[in-house]
């Protein structure tokens, strides 16, 4: 075996371990650097055990974008706990939770009763026994109709400007309004959105070392969205660990020119509106928000800056305020009943650092962190598509509605 | 201090190390004397292959056959320190083809079993092969590693009785009558002088036999060429992979344990301590990569090893130094020179140290009147309590590249009559890895300081010493990463001392 | 975006250049690979030498090395960078100047004694210029990289009468870095005051290895000082260093506060297609590469160490612009402290920090650099590390608004 994943160039320094909120939050978490490159040196001769403990990792890849060095650490993790597969605890739990497509097929389509499973006291307590899920974990709300769905009956623009959203499963199944807004946005810069054929980006199963289901899901998206970018479309994604899994890990697992062809076109959607920065700005009209916005893990790891803060700057009147931490939700982790405890520990820390801000509001582009950020603050959560557009409708309302889930 | 024992062995390295576990085997009373620690010598630097006698088929056969049959005896005996990674022989187009041939003939001769694998396959199995290979034979080679081997047999003895001591020179050999009656040696930092006296010595010195026999005024036409060989920071092969052609320089990647070993050079010196590796030696192991091993250059490299190979070559000065005698010789030098009990054993190689012991072990028996035969081609050797975890999470790692633990270092501690740093870092892989010691030097010394086993100047000592020690074999391979690891230490250990130090 | 200053390098050298920059108005973008030397270094910021006074231990380098990076500012100049630099840090981690100009005495891990100048402001002053001080040492028998005794037992022998006492600080971590410490501080610190009670007696200043917390350090040696009315020092030990990250992590929220842009995570190279000016750094990001743009560039990737400059067998290459590498060749055989050639060699820059050829030639008109990547000095037989990032980073933001103007 050669190495790979930069092993060769760690210099055992321990700045991803510093980075890593897990290590933080869990005293039983060996860290990046001895699960990565360390354990990774181990595996090359064969005599490296697998080391359960590579469960704790969120995948948040921090690790990877504190490291100097050039060592893919998040990477090797995930090599890791693909070895440790059949080791798991929770084995068809975390199998069912790759699937949120699925379920958001399912839940949408059977909204009442998914949001009774889900907001309602018994229906929760149930939901979290069967699935050990953490008793207080709180679960997207399915809305009733699917971004794709409403989507469909909308008219197409004029314009001859168009690029491809992949929505992503919770703008798609939980908060179509973030696709909505999206959607508005690029109409008031004359670009039309195509919604092609899409299935869950492949992250939820990847990241819980499902890796071989995962790249079935990833070469479906592939196909589905290669024939747009033949045509020199972008793609443009609301959710920003769609977009890093679109960008990155699809050219590094699938290993086809396809992927990264599609992984070269793709744009995290501030990282796009951005671009029409001066002309947005000419729609927004003031708004007297305290606003803090929390950057995505996984946004942070796009290496495309701050987009999304340039943006919500450019909203008159709005005060904006930077936070850098992790938020411990990590997509489907903080559900979990056995992670629950680190990812409320790792939280906690953003939530203080938040509220030192005091706003009134925050704003964060990924939708499970918005869940955790409203579980643990009392602060309405909000995506910036979602503030923007309001800002641009020239929205009275004011503040965005608390994100709840469906009681 | 005077202390009586039966026999003095002189040298820590494999033979002497082996030695003195075939005298504790007989119920022989011996004692070990080594200058530095054991595995300073040659044993230490070394590629640690346990060959199968491939290597020797054309050239020397005899040798072949002796590798081989040691080589299954050490698998039974000595297991815990061999890594049954078997080898493979591979052949490049542009090498002679009718060496192959030779090669598989002796082979079928001597009865080493060696099977043809598709070049293809070869490189499915090993993918730092280069595209060149055309012909690829396995054979039953093994990885082994020295200093388990070496501290293994030490355990042994020490468990029947035998002693050792390390950091102790032999000054000088006591003779009188035309025999020896013991040694002078001295502590090599306080100079503190033991002696001792026995019935026999037995002159294990490695490269340095020619000057322990020079202290009884005997000369041995010895001749030194020594190897160097760059260590990989990683395995990049699961196999040993010869080169299969005329033994030559540059012929061997070796894996063992985390690393793996590329060599060697060999250049003719004049002093057994010569063991600085040259600019251009280094220069030419990269270059000797190439052909074989195409993207090995570009590896990470750790650090140079250099280890020094005495010939004896009675009678036949100026031969190519390939060439000359590497089977081993026991001298006994009441015969040859008129010095009874004085015996040397030299040469051979790591694979056949147990058979040199044997050898020489039988001569001094012989000597003394005792009748025990040698009990150590069936008697096996216990492994070490030491790195075997390999599991930093059960235990506190104080290493954390090799995963050295807490109960690693003290279990060496106890066990080493004294606590200095090349005896902890070669029984127990302090430092060994990629960071050379960046972090864990001082984490070691500071455990041992805090166990009591170092006072504070010694744990200063420690560190001083680790670092040049580690700093040796930087220095010559000061680029990419390795370079990087260097100046970072350099910061590290700059902020820790301060400037003023000690 | 169009930036005014575009700055390669998130080190010392790099912040500080980014907050001059930020301070004059200019739109700014770092751009870094990944975290700094700054979580390398003790955190304890030296300007010059071992000894007593910095300043003329600057004069002395800068004569005998016309060529030393001090070489190019007079004492003016690099007393402004300082106290720009401390400004910057009061928010977050505050800084202070000696008011004497002279260097502190500081004690490192192993009981040595160094020379510094910066210090964070609440390091409770001189760690060793009273030698009468009872000072009290505490270390924590489940921290590895730190024995509060072997540095007592050590200082005592210079004559200094500090005593030793060990706490368990309760973390259990299987890996336990100063992170891993400082974390569970963060979290529990009031667990630790009340471990600290019946060993802490007769003393005027506690010792403790630098893991007194990362987010709440200041909180954390508020209430050790409250309770027990001392004053509170910490001693650097191995790498993450807790001091560096402390101030890192402030440098760069006030430079995000500032309006700052940071592009972490990924190696830049430079789009050198214009000739003599740099249009653009190429940021390797995922999915495609990221120009980002600007008037003026600043290259702060620091040496060897920081991953500036890349060490080839053959050679030694710049890893951004592909400069010319200024190289000295020897390398002490010996000795790892001894004088390596390889750690002086680096960028030489004109008296308005732009990089130069062996001719003495401008490179690139836009293109200025400072920090670790300059050539004809080693931080760590000088003690010049941190004075040199900051000073020349505040020099080469100044140069490049100069010519912006
Ligand atoms: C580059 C190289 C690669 C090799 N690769 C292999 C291989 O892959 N496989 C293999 O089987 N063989 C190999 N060999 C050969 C093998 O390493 C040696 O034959 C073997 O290690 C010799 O062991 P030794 O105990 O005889 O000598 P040494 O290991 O040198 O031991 C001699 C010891 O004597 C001590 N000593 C010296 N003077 C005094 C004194 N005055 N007082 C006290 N102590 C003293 C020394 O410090 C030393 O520790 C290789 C040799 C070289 C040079
Ligand atoms: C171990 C150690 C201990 C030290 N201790 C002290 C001390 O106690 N006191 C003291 O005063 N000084 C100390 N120093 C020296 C001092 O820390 C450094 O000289 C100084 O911090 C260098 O700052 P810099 O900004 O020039 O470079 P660095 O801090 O090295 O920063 C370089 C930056 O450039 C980025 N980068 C590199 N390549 C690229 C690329 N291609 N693209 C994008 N970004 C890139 C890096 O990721 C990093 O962000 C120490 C240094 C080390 C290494
Ligand atoms: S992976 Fe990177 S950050 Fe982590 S220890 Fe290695 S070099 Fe340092
Ligand atoms: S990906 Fe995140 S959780 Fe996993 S090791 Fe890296 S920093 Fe820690």
């Amino acid at each position: 075996m050669l190495p790979v994943n930069g092993i060769e160039h760690c210099l055992k320094c321990s700045i991803c371990h510093a980075a890593c909120p897990v290590a933080r939050a869990n005293p039983n978490y060996p860290g990046p650097k001895i699960l990565g490159p360390d354990r990774g040196r181990f595996m090359m001769n064969k005599s490296g055990k697998t080391v359960p403990e590579v469960e704790w990792c969120t995948n948040c890849q921090r690790c990877e974008v504190a490291c100097p060095h050039g060592v893919e650490t998040a990477s090797l993790i995930r090599a890791l706990k693909q070895e440790a597969l059949h080791e798991k605890k929770h084995y068809w739990r975390d199998l069912l939770m790759g699937y949120p497509h699925i379920l958001g097929q399912l839940g949408t389509a059977f909204s009442p009763i998914a949001n009774f499973m889900l907001g309602s006291p018994i229906g929760r307590s149930m939901t979290a026994q069967m699935m050990a899920l953490a008793p207080d974990s709180s679960l997207p709300a399915y809305a009733g109709r699917s971004f794709q769905s409403w989507h469909r009956g909308q008219g197409h623009t004029a314009s001859s400007n168009k690029v491809v959203y992949f929505v992503g499963c919770f703008a798609n199944y939980n908060r179509p309004e973030i696709g909505q807004a999206l959607v508005a946005l690029l109409k008031l810069l004359d670009i039309d959105v195509i919604v092609p054929k899409q299935v869950c980006c492949g992250v939820p199963l990847l990241s819980n070392g499902f890796r071989d289901r995962a790249l079935k899901l990833m070469s479906y998206n592939v196909q589905n969205l290669l024939p747009y970018v033949k045509q020199g479309y972008s793609i443009i994604c609301s959710c920003p660990s769609c977009g890093l899994a679109l960008k990155k890990e699809y050219g590094r697992e699938l290993g086809t020119s396809e992927a990264a062809r599609v992984g070269a076109a793709v744009y995290d959607s501030s990282e796009y509106l951005d671009i029409y920065g001066q002309a947005l700005e000419e729609h927004l009209s003031a708004q007297s928000w305290r606003l803090t916005y929390h950057q995505p893990c996984h946004s942070l790891a796009q290496g495309i800056g701050t987009p999304s803060l340039s943006l919500l700057r450019k909203i008159p009147g709005v005060q904006v305020s930077f936070v850098d931490g992790c938020c411990g939700q990590s997509g489907t982790y903080g559900l979990k009943e056995e992670k629950s405890g680190v990812s409320r520990q790792i939280g906690r820390q953003l939530i203080e650092a938040i509220t030192d801000q005091k706003p009134d509001l925050v704003a964060t582009d990924c939708g499970t962190c918005s869940l955790q950020l409203s579980r643990l603050s009392d602060l309405p959560v909000e995506h910036p598509l979602v503030l923007l557009e309001k800002a641009a409708r020239g929205a009275a309302a004011g503040l965005g509605d608390r994100y709840r889930p469906a009681v | 201090m005077i202390e009586e024992v039966d026999v003095v062995v002189i040298g820590g390295g494999a033979t002497g190390a082996g030695t003195l576990w075939d005298l504790a085997l007989r119920g022989i009373d011996a004692v070990l004397i080594e200058q530095h620690e054991p595995g300073y010598g040659t044993s230490g630097r070394n590629h640690g292959c346990l060959h199968s006698g491939g290597r020797y088929l054309v050239k020397d056969p005899e040798l072949a056959l002796e590798c081989y049959r040691e080589n299954q005896i050490l698998r039974q005996v000595a297991g815990a320190a061999i890594e049954d990674t078997g080898g493979l022989f591979a052949h490049i187009k542009s090498d002679e083809q009718d060496y192959v041939r030779r090669w598989v003939d002796n082979a079928h001769r001597i009865g080493l079993p060696v099977e043809e694998v598709s070049a293809t396959e070869a490189r499915n199995m090993e993918p730092i092969l280069s595209s060149e290979v055309d012909r690829v034979f396995t054979v039953p080679d093994a990885a082994v590693d020295p200093f388990d081997l070496i501290y293994m047999n030490l355990q042994g003895a020490v468990q029947k009785g035998a002693r050792f001591m390390t950091e102790t020179r032999v000054k000088e050999l006591l003779i009188r009558d035309g025999r020896v009656q013991g040694v002078l040696a001295e502590d090599i930092r306080t100079k503190e002088v033991h002696e001792f006296r026995c019935r026999a010595v037995i002159n294990a010195a490695g490269p340095w036999v020619g000057i322990i026999a020079s202290l009884a005024g005997i000369s041995l036409e010895l001749t030194y060429g020594k190897g160097s060989l760059l260590v990989h920071a990683t395995r990049l092969a699961q196999r040993q992979i010869n080169r299969l052609r005329s033994p030559s320089d540059g012929d061997v990647l070796m894996p063992g344990k985390t690393v793996c070993l590329f060599g060697t050079t060999d250049i003719h010196i004049d002093n057994p301590d010569d063991t600085v590796t040259w600019a251009d030696e280094v220069k030419s192991l990269i270059e000797m990569e190439r052909p074989i091993f195409p993207d090995l250059p570009e590896m990470r490299v750790l650090r140079t090893v250099t280890g020094v190979r005495p010939l004896y070559t009675p009678g036949a000065a100026g031969t190519a130094e390939r060439d000359a005698n590497r089977g081993h010789a026991v001298i006994n030098h009441g015969a040859r020179d008129g010095v009874g009990g004085f015996f040397t054993i030299m040469g051979g190689k790591l694979t056949t140290y147990r058979l040199m012991a044997e050898q020489v072990v039988d001569e001094v028996a012989r000597e003394l009147g005792v009748t025990v035969a040698c009990k150590t081609a069936e008697t096996p050797l216990a492994g070490l309590s030491i790195g075997n975890a390999r599991n930093f999470l059960e235990t506190k790692a104080i290493c954390e590249c090799e995963q050295v633990t807490e109960d690693d270092l003290l279990t060496a501690a106890i066990f080493l009559d004294k606590v200095r740093s090349g005896g902890i870092r070669r029984m127990t892989r302090l430092g060994l890895g990629p960071c050379q010691g960046t972090l864990c030097i001082w984490r070691g010394a500071l455990y041992l300081y805090r166990k009591g086993l170092l006072t504070d100047q010694e744990c200063l000592t420690f560190i001083e010493e680790s670092l040049d020690e580690r700093w040796k074999g930087n220095r010559g391979v000061l680029w990419g990463d390795q370079i990087r690891q260097a100046e970072l230490e350099r910061g590290i250990y700059r902020g820790i001392y301060g400037s003023e130090g000690d | 975006m169009r930036y005014d200053t575009v700055i390669c390098g998130a080190g010392l050298a790099g912040i500080t250049a980014a907050l001059v920059s930020l301070s004059h108005g200019k739109s700014t973008a770092v751009v870094a690979r990944g975290e700094s030397s700054l979580y390398y270094m003790s955190g304890y910021l030296d300007l010059c030498g071992n000894g007593d006074n910095p300043w003329n231990a600057i004069d002395d380098l800068a004569h005998a090395n016309p060529a030393h990076p001090f070489a190019l500012s007079d004492a003016k100049e690099k007393s402004e960078a300082l106290a720009f630099f401390v400004e910057q840090t009061s928010p977050g981690y505050p800084y202070a100047i000696p008011v004497d100009s002279r260097n502190h005495l500081v004690p490192t891990c192993t009981g040595g004694i160094r020379h510094t100048y910066l210090l964070p402001a609440n390091a409770g002053a001189d760690g060793l210029a009273d030698r009468g001080r009872r000072v009290r040492a505490i270390g924590f028998t489940d921290y590895r990289d730190y024995s509060a005794q072997l540095m007592v037992d050590r200082l005592n022998k210079k004559g200094y009468s500090w005593t030793a006492a060990e706490v368990e600080s309760g973390c259990s971590k299987v890996s336990q870095t100063s992170i891993d410490l400082a974390s569970y501080l963060d979290d529990d610190y009031p667990a630790l005051i009340d471990k600290l009670r019946p060993v802490v007696k007769d003393c005027d200043c506690l010792v403790f290895p630098a893991v007194l917390g990362f987010k709440k350090h200041r909180v954390i040696v508020e209430a050790i000082r409250d309770a027990f009315g001392t004053a509170v020092f910490e001693v650097p030990t191995l790498p993450p260093s807790l001091p560096g990250m402390r101030l890192s992590s402030a440098l760069i929220s006030r430079l995000r506060g500032l309006g700052g842009d940071l592009f972490w995570g990924f190696p830049a190279t430079a789009d050198n297609s214009a000739g003599d000016r740099c249009t653009g750094l190429i940021v390797d990001t995922p999915g495609r590469p990221r120009l980002i743009e600007g008037e003026n560039y600043i290259l702060a990737t620091g040496g060897i160490a920081g991953g500036g400059a890349l060490v080839e067998r053959e050679r030694i290459r710049e890893r951004v612009f592909g400069l010319p590498v200024e190289t000295y060749g020897t390398t002490d055989e010996r000795f790892l402290f001894g004088e390596q050639g390889f750690a002086r060699s680096g960028i030489r820059v004109d008296s308005d920090m732009r990089p130069i050829g062996p001719d003495g030639k401008i490179i690139y008109k836009n293109l200025f650099c400072a920090g670790r990547a300059l050539a004809g000095y080693d931080p760590f037989t000088e003690y010049d590390g941190a004075g040199v990032a900051i000073v020349t980073g505040y020099q080469a933001a100044l140069a490049a608004i100069r010519r912006w103007d």
